[in-house]
């Protein structure tokens, strides 16, 4: 049963691993570009072949690795920077005007499909990694916010609340010290999902061309060039698809793991 | 023939044995309580017969209902057995029925599931059915449509929905889960006459599972005591509330019974004074430009508690208790007059007047934060004083207050998980002790705790007061309890107080007609020995 866990954690490992070995090494220069060897397909020497500039694949999938992984680590983390906060004051709230104006505040967010506001928000201020990590990011707000919302509405019913509130705590220290740490289980999973939507959603924009722009490597665009080629050279396509798939299906799998693991009704263990 | 025989019952879950070698038999018309402390693996039985048990459970032993073993059956042949054979009346009214139907519904689909059985009905007979039914647990269709949803409806008479539920069929065997444990004295007591003379009339047999031996000696023809999953004794009502066989047995008739003894204390000047206290809640506009109607939770209170006195607030729900401690504690605020403690008004952001006042709440469980160790969780309330005591004093005071509850002060170090409910509710006393207030709001603190475990809190609470010069509020939803712990009482009803005076007093004599029904809903329990009882004229034909 422990399974999906470590299958997501192993596949989320190995692309973590590998985005982070790029820094220090790739088995070629990604701006290596060798006309002569295009086309490539996976042998001994480019293990995963090489595109039509002839680069090797691989070390472009490694770099673009890091893009997708660094443009969905800061997307979530402006979500949650944002998100959670929020919900914790809406809950503070509850009732009031003040979550009245928070919470109408995240529908009117998720009224819009995020990918086009994104693709938007991209073409107003500019094609680029730190424009897509803004785009998703802000959509990762409302989503935070009413997660942390709803879990912390429940909290405020419990006694221990009542306990703090007996004595003395003020309803932004009780949110801080009793409500969020009883919310990490929840805010983990929800995270790893939202991570594996950003990676989802920063190939889109890549592959639009309004992410990171070349010669960065990125895994969308990279399948984009490719698909013109793919009656001749099929890998060129395959490999940065496989990538992204894999990428996900890893942080899913994570995902559910997780919330399998701490899920306060499974657990039985010191806190 | 007994109807129910359960021969040589073994549960285990997960390979944790929770029920070994259970033997108990239910005749038509008969009630047999089994009864016992939590986790002694009533409720267990129950599902077990019910064919409910939880994933991971395996089962030896036999149980025979009407010559048939149900351990043997398939879940079909189990779910044509349940609502037919046998129905089932769980404890907590509001989530043993679905807020989105209506009650007719609800209880119709018992029949309607069962309508391809050999007695299928037709549908004008199955809705003269479903009037008698509800007519017969006392919701006739006149008073109580049944197009209303649960919401709608008290905690009794859902319970009623409940108990309709399960009898619609006329099952032969009813097992019923605490039926009473969620609702009120005066609401228990009817339900229990209704239970009572649904067995007569429909001649079945009713397996009643409660805690409350009280409960236990009004209903049962038949007791069996459970312990860890084990009956330690089993017998005729009357017999083993004559002479208990089993020291375990003794042992929870004496907790039952339990009056702490309450050393008398000198009451000095007022404490905290309650004077004409309201507290109205706005409710919906009936139209658009008419005022808003209001909601008087609490009418006009007064009272006072005076330095070491032990007050009782005694009130059903929906009384205002909970909003008048709320009040109190500053949680809240009032819609008109004053709370002052020491002289002081009592508001929400003065530390002052609050580092004197502490609580302690009902729910062992829910009351402490699952994340802090025991040590940051009573030491909690010293937020409310300016220079808090750090360090070693900090420590001292820890070890004191875990000392004079009786725990270890080594307990502090571990997690609340690693407690039970008793040891939460002497923690909960440490934390409300640690800052040395004056008064303590004890909030229905023994409701949830076993008969044995009860009384020595009520001990531990009677004790504690001369020594810390304290005075508190105990606030309880019958009388039963507050007669051992507190000197003078107080009885709410609707937002007001309807009665007030010296605890005996009160109970003894009351001159207040709720107060005489709630005294007489009130299950008793019979005293020891023969003579006791036929005193008290529980059994007079014996």
């Amino acid at each position: 049963m422990r399974l999906t866990l470590v299958l997501g954690a192993g596949l989320t490992a190995a692309f973590l691993g590998a985005a982070l070995l790029s820094f220090l090494w790739t088995p070629e220069p990604v701006s290596g570009v060798n006309i002569a060897a295009r086309l490539h397909p996976p042998d001994s020497v480019n293990l995963l072949g090489t595109d039509h500039f002839g680069r090797d694949i691989l070390s472009m999938i490694m770099v673009g690795a890091r893009t997708s992984l660094g443009v969905a680590v800061v997307a979530v983390a402006v979500g949650m920077g944002f998100g959670v906060p929020l919900g914790l004051w809406a809950a503070a709230r509850a009732g009031g005007w003040l979550d009245e104006i928070i919470m109408r505040g995240n529908d009117l967010i998720f009224a819009f499909p995020s990918l086009v506001i994104a693709i938007l928000i991209t073409a107003v201020f500019g094609p680029g990694a730190v424009n897509a990590i803004i785009a998703i990011g802000i959509f990762n707000i409302p989503v935070f916010a009413r997660l942390t919302r709803s879990g912390a509405l429940s909290l405020w019913q419990r006694d221990f609340i009542l306990a703090a509130r007996v004595s003395g705590k003020s309803a932004p220290r009780i949110s801080i010290e009793h409500i969020l740490p009883n919310l990490t289980n929840l805010l983990i999973v929800q995270g790893t999902i939202q991570f594996s939507l950003g990676i989802l959603a920063e190939a889109g924009l890549s592959y639009v061309g309004l992410g990171a722009q070349p010669p960065v490597p990125s895994w969308g665009r990279m399948l984009a060039e490719a698909q013109t080629m793919v009656a001749i050279a099929p890998h060129v396509a395959i490999v940065p698809g496989m990538a992204i798939v894999l990428m996900v299906l890893g942080l899913n799998l994570l995902g559910d793991g997780l919330r399998d693991a701490l899920d306060p009704r499974l657990k039985d263990r010191v806190p | 023939m007994s109807l129910l025989d359960i021969r040589a019952l073994g549960v285990t879950i997960r390979g944790i044995p929770v029920l070994h070698d259970l033997s108990l038999s239910v005749a038509r018309g008969e009630i047999v309580a089994l009864t016992g402390e939590s986790g002694s693996g009533k409720s267990m039985t129950a599902l077990a017969t019910i064919g409910l048990l939880p994933q991971g459970a395996a089962t030896s032993g036999q149980i025979l209902l009407d010559g048939t073993d149900l351990l043997t059956l398939d879940e079909a042949q189990m779910c044509a057995r349940r609502g037919n054979a046998m129905g089932m009346v769980f404890q907590e009214p509001m989530t043993a029925l679905n807020p989105l139907q209506t009650i007719g519904r609800q209880v119709g689909e018992t029949l309607r599931l069962h309508r391809a059985g050999e007695t299928s009905l037709s549908s004008a007979q199955a809705d003269a059915l479903l009037a008698e039914t509800l007519a017969r647990v006392g919701l006739p269709p006149d008073r109580v449509p049944p197009d209303r949803y649960p919401h709608q409806l008290s905690g009794g008479q859902r319970q009623r929905v409940v108990i309709a539920m399960a009898i619609i069929r006329r099952p032969a065997l009813l097992i019923a889960d605490e039926p009473t444990t969620a609702l009120d004295v005066t609401t228990q007591a009817r339900i229990l006459d209704l239970l009572k003379g649904l067995v007569t009339d429909y001649d079945m047999g009713l397996l009643m599972i409660t805690h409350d031996l009280a409960v236990v000696a009004r209903m049962a023809d038949r007791i069996a005591v459970l312990r860890k999953g084990e009956i330690v004794e089993q017998g005729a009502a009357r017999d083993v509330f004559r002479q208990a066989g089993h020291p375990y047995t003794r042992a929870l008739f004496d907790a039952s019974g339990h009056r702490a003894t309450l050393p008398k204390v000198p009451q000095r000047g007022p404490l905290l004074r309650v004077q004409d206290v309201s507290r109205d809640y706005p409710m919906r506009r009936t139209g658009l430009f008419r005022p808003r109607p209001v909601f008087q939770a609490l009418k006009g209170i007064s009272f006072d508690i005076r330095r070491g006195e032990r007050l009782g607030l005694v009130g059903e729900s929906g009384s205002g208790k909970s909003t008048l401690i709320r009040a109190i504690l500053g949680l809240d605020p009032i819609s008109g007059g004053q709370i002052t403690l020491d002289g002081r008004p009592v508001r929400a952001g003065d530390p002052a007047t609050r580092r004197h006042m502490q609580a302690v709440f009902q729910d062992p469980y829910s009351s402490f934060n699952p994340r802090h160790s025991v040590a940051r969780l009573i030491s909690e309330p010293f937020h409310l004083l300016e220079d808090p005591p750090t360090g070693a004093a900090r420590q001292a005071a820890i070890a004191e207050v875990m000392t004079a509850v009786n725990m270890s002060p080594k307990d502090a170090e571990k997690y609340i998980h690693a407690f039970s409910g008793g040891q939460r509710q002497r923690i909960a006393i440490a934390r409300a002790l640690i800052i040395r207030p004056d008064l303590i709001l004890f909030d229905e603190a023994v409701s949830a705790l076993d008969v044995r475990v009860r009384a020595q809190i009520l001990d531990l609470i009677a004790d504690l007061s001369p020594r810390y010069g304290l005075a508190y509020l105990f606030v309880r939803h019958d009388l039963s309890v507050v007669r051992g712990v507190t000197d003078r009482v107080l009885v709410m009803q609707a937002g007001e107080i309807v009665e007030q005076g010296p605890t005996g007093q009160v109970l003894e004599n009351p001159a207040h007609p709720y107060i005489r029904e709630l005294v007489d809903a009130a299950p008793r329990l019979p005293e020891f020995g023969a003579q006791a009882l036929t005193q008290q004229g529980v059994w007079d034909d014996a």
